[in-house]
């Protein structure tokens, strides 16, 4: 194991310098627009949509648990017609099957 | 702290920055993206970094004092998102299984075969490409930051220190310990 001379330090550096430009270079040819004017800013990187992703799912589920049961709208107006229904057969003076026997006897 | 043109860069790009962005962007994108990229070693957040770079230039052109170049200028913006971006990114565990897996010695290989030098010396150099960057990644943020600056970037003292906020003497002195680390790790490999 020997240490470098200042000449090959210098050297290595300089290659250095040209191998990061270079593969900068590669890295940016999928990436930059030749000729685009005023940036438009990225805002959600692939990560980060899928963290948003994660937290919107997990929202969901302790939601479900959370929020109550919806028992529908038309429930009151349901309550309504069966209290009308029970309402109508109580206030009854005779039981349907004599009903036309009562009748009659109001005629006579 | 004024800087005179360095390059033809330089001179092209108006005083007026909104006047011209477009030129400013097609100039000087490469060389944030650069830093970025290997500042952060990951595309996507170079990218981002590098588009967060430029719109912050925009919004800000009405308050460039041209007392620093214009690439000095956009430098200090991209120092200061990729250093907001390592601090956000510790708390982001799964984003290192997303850091690109390529590396500047795997481009080192096209300007390194130039034909000039033997098989052997070109495995050397790639050798040591390799290890200058594994290096670098190991090195303490702003000293990562100087060395990027000044040995990829090619920018000078003075222009590090206005681009990083910090004092000339203290650019030094991270540039010396990281080009000692980096020389400690290298001659390891040699």
């Amino acid at each position: 194991m020997r240490h470098l001379t200042s000449e090959e330090f210098r050297e290595a550096l300089g290659e250095f310098r040209c191998a990061v430009r270079a593969w900068s270079e590669d890295q940016a040819q999928g990436v930059i627009a030749i000729g685009s004017a005023v940036p438009q800013r990225r805002f959600w990187t692939a990560s980060q949509q899928l963290a948003l992703a994660l937290v919107l799912a997990a929202v969901c589920i302790l939601a479900s648990f959370v929020v109550p049961r919806h028992t529908g709208d038309n429930a009151p107006a349901n309550d309504a017609v069966l209290l009308n229904q029970v309402d109508v057969q109580v206030s009854r003076t005779a039981p349907s099957s004599l009903e036309p026997l009562m009748k009659l006897v109001v005629q006579e | 702290m004024a800087f005179p043109a360095t390059s033809e860069m330089e001179r092209v790009v108006p005083a007026d920055v909104a006047q011209d962005f477009e030129t400013l962007v097609r100039l000087y994108r490469p060389k944030v993206f650069r830093f970025a990229l290997a500042s952060l070693r990951d595309v996507d957040a170079a990218e981002t970094v590098t588009q967060d770079c430029f719109l912050r230039a925009y919004q800000a052109s009405g308050r460039f004092r041209q007392d620093c170049s214009m690439q000095t200028w956009l430098m200090q913006i991209a120092v200061n998102l990729v250093r907001d971006h390592c601090r956000n990114r510790r708390f982001q565990f799964w984003k290192r299984a997303s850091l690109t897996a390529a590396q500047p010695a795997d481009a080192a290989g096209r300007s390194i075969a130039d034909g000039a030098r033997s098989p052997e010396a070109q495995a050397l150099l790639k050798e040591r490409v390799a290890a200058i960057w594994e290096a670098a990644g190991k090195l303490p943020e702003r000293q990562r930051t100087v060395f990027l600056l000044r040995f990829v970037e090619d920018m000078d003292l003075m222009e590090i220190a206005c681009a990083t906020g910090m004092k000339e003497g203290t650019v030094k002195t991270h540039l010396f310990r990281a080009l000692r680390a980096v020389r400690a790790r290298l001659g390891g490999t040699a």
